[in-house]
């Protein structure tokens, strides 16, 4: 993976992406145990010369492809590794990107979302699978839970994330 | 009968603290060992996709 981290820094090197950060379970498996997942997360910000992120995702595939990465039907493969490029669809994921932090892999520096922000979002999203990914990451992970407290609040979601805490704490 | 239960109770306890050790431990490894063990899930997964006739998901190829 470390060489698809250097596709990834190279990427935004060369004015491809402004900004990226790693979301999902990868992210959460640089906090947690490993637990299985097929693709890699990679949320990005694009120039802003373009106004429609389609158009842009399409140069991402465009300058992708020509470095001899294959599409699939979600993701394209990046050094071995699906990756799925999600651009920032709401505020708390575009805040997630800006406070992520860098990690090491490897020889390579990769900016990965935090663990508050991850949980945050898996309480945005609320799929059976977040929340199964939830009561692991609960378990395992130290949150700074004053600062869990400021993002759940900022973006609304509170009694969202006191009716997960009840449904997935025994 | 009571004895039973509480050995039982105790066993129990005990195999959840250990799985809990387990899971802290397993959370502790550097990222790139996660990542290893994460290939070998997805072959494994896929093991058990093939013998019960599911789509096969893709396997990273990682550097060693």
């Amino acid at each position: 993976m470390e060489r698809t981290i250097t596709v990834l820094n190279q990427m935004k090197e060369d004015g491809v992406i402004l900004h990226y950060a790693l979301g999902g379970a990868v992210a959460a498996l640089f906090y947690m145990e490993p637990i299985e997942t097929h693709d890699l997360d990679v949320f990005i910000s694009l120039p802003p010369k373009e106004n429609d992120p389609l158009l842009s995702l399409r140069d991402v595939y465009a300058y992708l492809s020509g470095k001899g990465c294959v599409p699939g039907k979600e993701d394209i493969v990046v050094e071995g590794v699906p990756v799925q490029f999600l651009v920032a669809s709401t505020p708390l994921v575009e805040e997630a990107m800006a406070a992520a932090s860098k990690m090491q892999y490897g020889a390579q520096k990769v900016t990965v979302m935090t663990p508050e922000y991850l949980v945050a979002i898996m309480a945005e999203s609320n799929r059976p699978k977040d929340r199964m990914r939830l009561a692991l990451f609960l378990g395992q992970v130290s949150l700074d839970l004053e600062h869990l407290g400021k993002i759940l609040k900022t973006h609304g979601l509170e009694k969202k994330w006191k009716r997960i805490l009840k449904a997935i704490q025994p | 009968m009571k004895a039973v239960r509480t050995a039982q109770r105790k066993l129990a306890e005990q195999l959840f603290r250990e799985k809990d050790a387990r899971r802290k431990r397993l959370a502790a490894l550097p990222i790139e060992e996660k990542i290893r063990i994460l290939v070998e899930m997805q072959k494994l997964s896929n093991d058990i996709r093939a013998k019960t006739g599911r789509e096969q998901l893709p396997v990273w190829v990682i550097e060693p």
